[in-house]
């Protein structure tokens, strides 16, 4: 039996995964933190003490994501794009394009049937119409980001938003609700505004579907509704969206490694 | 830095470790210069100048090519919104005082905001000579040598007025010399990185190149022979595990934080098409005929460049012909955001590339600094090519 370490070291989250032969054994997800090598090492801990194993019984282990240098054990670090398309293929081999939603950035990757990237798109320099603006405006509504989706699925007239800016769609979001809209107008408003900014990106590579989505922005249901509406597709949905990076770093561990 | 022998290593970082120090206290070195020598400094703003010109009139040409710092004065007088940075950054160093030391600044047009420019900056600096060239831009006509030839006599008229001395064709002949020899010795370099993938690091290379659009010719010739003599004895494996890029663009600047992602990645540059590298050496003046008629010649046969316009296609042909003949497996193009002439050029290039089926990058930059987005773009791109 042979097993393989796969750590994603993001912006907002950390996520690792431990996978056996083919298959994912378990992962855990904690906040990156401002220390992102303790992070790295607090995620190998729990996942060996959870597979009471040792490091010596990892064959192999790649980081990813943008904190990937912290992570002084992997073997090497390969870019969270190529993670996410392997992690992706060996859920779903069928899946042609992969909407990252992720905490700084958002991503369009279209994949063969490898799993090899073939193109990919990444959203403006700034965080606008990222995660991190969902979570800007969650605060302003001091709701956490489940209730943030439960709302917006609610909403029948989402407000619209003249900003994809977290900077500015925090006082627009302020002043809305100096206005007495309802609180689920406007987390509709904010996924409406995101969903449009992933379609503008979307112009700039041709979709193929299947299409997917990952990334802490694919467990805010309201936002995915608002993809499919504004990209008119079907989104299948990973369990565990947020590890798609790290699975398909262990896989690219397990790969190299065989 | 990729340094094969051990022992050797220290004594090449040394070599490099110069041209870095050239290029980090640029000004006090220049000032130091200028005080030990009683010589003139003469800033040229990026490109297309004859630094030959203000070499035969035995004063120092110099590149400038921005900084790092905050811009808080240039934005009053020019609009960030049509500005890029490299101009801003120019003129920012030009208000603050940071240029006093320079004794004239030469422009040529190349886009249509040096003009702009070159007014504002006659406004408030105090520098004896300003001189600004128009230059011709279709130049497949027969009085474009012509015309550039009367710019280049206009800009060693202004030179002589400004020092009370001629210009002797003898002078000149010796300048095109010493910038031919710095030309030769840079092909050098750039050859023996071609087929020594990896001796050298993306970012030193830039070091190397920089280092001589800010000191004398005659003094970098000496460091560019005294590292090749140690890099030509350095026997490198070669090895085909990494990736190997061509990089093209980046006008009028460097774009050393996209060298430094591509270096951290592992992947090796074979050539590039930028302006710091081969952009700013790879043409040759004829030493054989009169000195204008050779600077305007090269100034017209150069290779294909956005200021100059011959045929759409021929900046697109002559990057995807270095992709192809180097082998390469892809391309990363690096554009300064606001610059026109670039934007203008660039769907042609991307066409080309396409068609030729040859992986390509485009990296907008703003200033110094590579934002995530970019890196993580970069990183993917070499994976791309790479790992998968
Ligand atoms: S980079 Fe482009 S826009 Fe900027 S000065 Fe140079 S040519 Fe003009």
């Amino acid at each position: 039996m042979t097993w393989y370490m796969g750590i994603d070291i993001g912006s907002a989250f950390s996520k690792g995964m431990i996978v056996k032969d083919t298959e994912p054994v378990c992962f855990h997800i904690l906040r990156s933190g401002i220390n992102y090598r303790t992070t790295a090492n607090l995620i190998r801990q729990e996942l060996l003490s959870r597979v009471n194993l040792s490091q010596n019984d990892i064959s192999d282990t790649v980081a990813t994501g943008s904190g990937a240098n912290n992570v002084d054990f992997a073997g090497r670090k390969v870019s969270d794009i190529i993670c996410t398309a392997r992690g992706m293929n060996s859920l779903y081999p069928q899946v042609r394009t992969i909407i990252d939603a992720a905490g700084q950035s958002t991503k369009l990757i279209l994949i063969d049937s490898h799993g090899r990237v073939t193109s990919f798109v990444v959203s403006e320099k700034c965080a606008a119409g990222s995660g991190w603006f969902i979570e800007v405006i969650a605060n302003v509504l001091r709701v956490d980001l489940n209730e943030f989706s439960q709302l917006s699925r609610l909403s029948k007239n989402p407000v619209a938003f003249s900003t994809s800016c977290a900077v500015f769609g925090e006082s627009e979001a302020i002043s809305r609700v100096a206005e007495g809209i309802p609180k689920e107008d406007i987390a509709a408003g904010v996924n409406k505004t995101t969903a449009n900014k992933i379609s503008s990106l979307s112009k700039k590579i041709s979709l193929e579907e299947p299409c997917t989505t990952c990334g802490g922005g694919a467990l805010n249901t309201g936002l995915v509704q608002a993809i499919e509406l504004e990209l008119k597709i079907k989104l299948l949905l990973p369990p565990q969206p947020q590890t798609l990076s790290c699975l398909g770093a262990a896989v690219i561990a397990r790969t190299s490694s065989s | 830095m990729h340094l094969i022998v051990p022992g050797e290593k220290l004594f090449m970082e040394e070599t490099l470790k110069r041209f870095i120090a050239a290029k980090q206290s640029l000004y006090d070195n220049l000032k130091q210069w200028k005080k030990a020598s009683g010589k003139k400094i003469v800033g040229c703003h990026p490109m297309d100048i004859p630094e030959e010109i203000v070499h035969a009139a035995g004063m120092l040409p110099i590149t400038l090519m921005g900084f790092d710092g905050a811009i808080t004065h240039a934005t009053r007088s020019l609009q960030p919104t049509i500005a890029c940075n490299i101009l801003l950054e120019n003129l920012e160093m030009c208000l603050n005082g940071t240029l006093d030391f320079l004794d004239g600044v030469i422009f040529a047009d190349v886009c249509d905001t040096i003009p702009i420019l070159s007014d504002i900056w006659l406004r408030h600096s105090h520098h004896v000579l300003h001189h600004l060239m128009v230059m011709p831009k279709h130049l497949n006509s027969p009085s474009s040598r012509r015309r550039v030839s009367e710019q280049f006599l206009r800009l060693k008229a202004a030179i002589e007025k400004q020092n009370n001395k001629k210009i002797s064709d003898r002078a000149l002949k010796h300048s095109i010399g010493v910038y031919n020899q710095n030309r030769r010795l840079l092909k050098r370099l750039y050859d023996l990185r071609l087929c020594k993938p990896g001796l050298l690091s993306a970012s030193d290379v830039s070091a190397v190149v920089t280092a001589g659009m800010l000191m004398r010719k005659e003094d970098h010739n000496q460091l560019v022979e005294q590292l090749l003599l140690e890099l030509e004895n350095l026997p490198v494996p070669t090895s085909d595990m990494h990736v190997k890029l061509i990089v093209s663009g980046s006008l009028c600047g460097h774009c050393d934080s996209v060298l430094s992602v591509i270096d951290a990645q592992g992947a090796y540059i074979l050539e590039d098409d930028l302006y710091i590298g081969s952009r700013y050496f790879t043409s040759l003046t004829n030493e054989d005929i009169d000195p204008i008629e050779a600077l305007a010649q090269r100034y017209v046969d150069d290779i294909p460049s956005p200021t100059k316009f011959f045929d759409a296609n021929a900046w697109a042909n002559y990057i995807s012909n270095m992709v192809i003949r180097d082998k390469a497996d892809g391309i990363i193009i690096v554009m300064r955001k606001l610059c026109e002439i670039h934007a203008d050029d660039f769907p042609c290039i991307q066409n080309k590339l396409n068609n030729g089926g040859i992986p390509c990058l485009m990296i907008e930059i703003e200033r110094a600094g590579v934002s995530e987005q970019d890196k993580t773009r970069i990183q993917a791109f070499i994976d791309m090519l790479g790992v998968q």
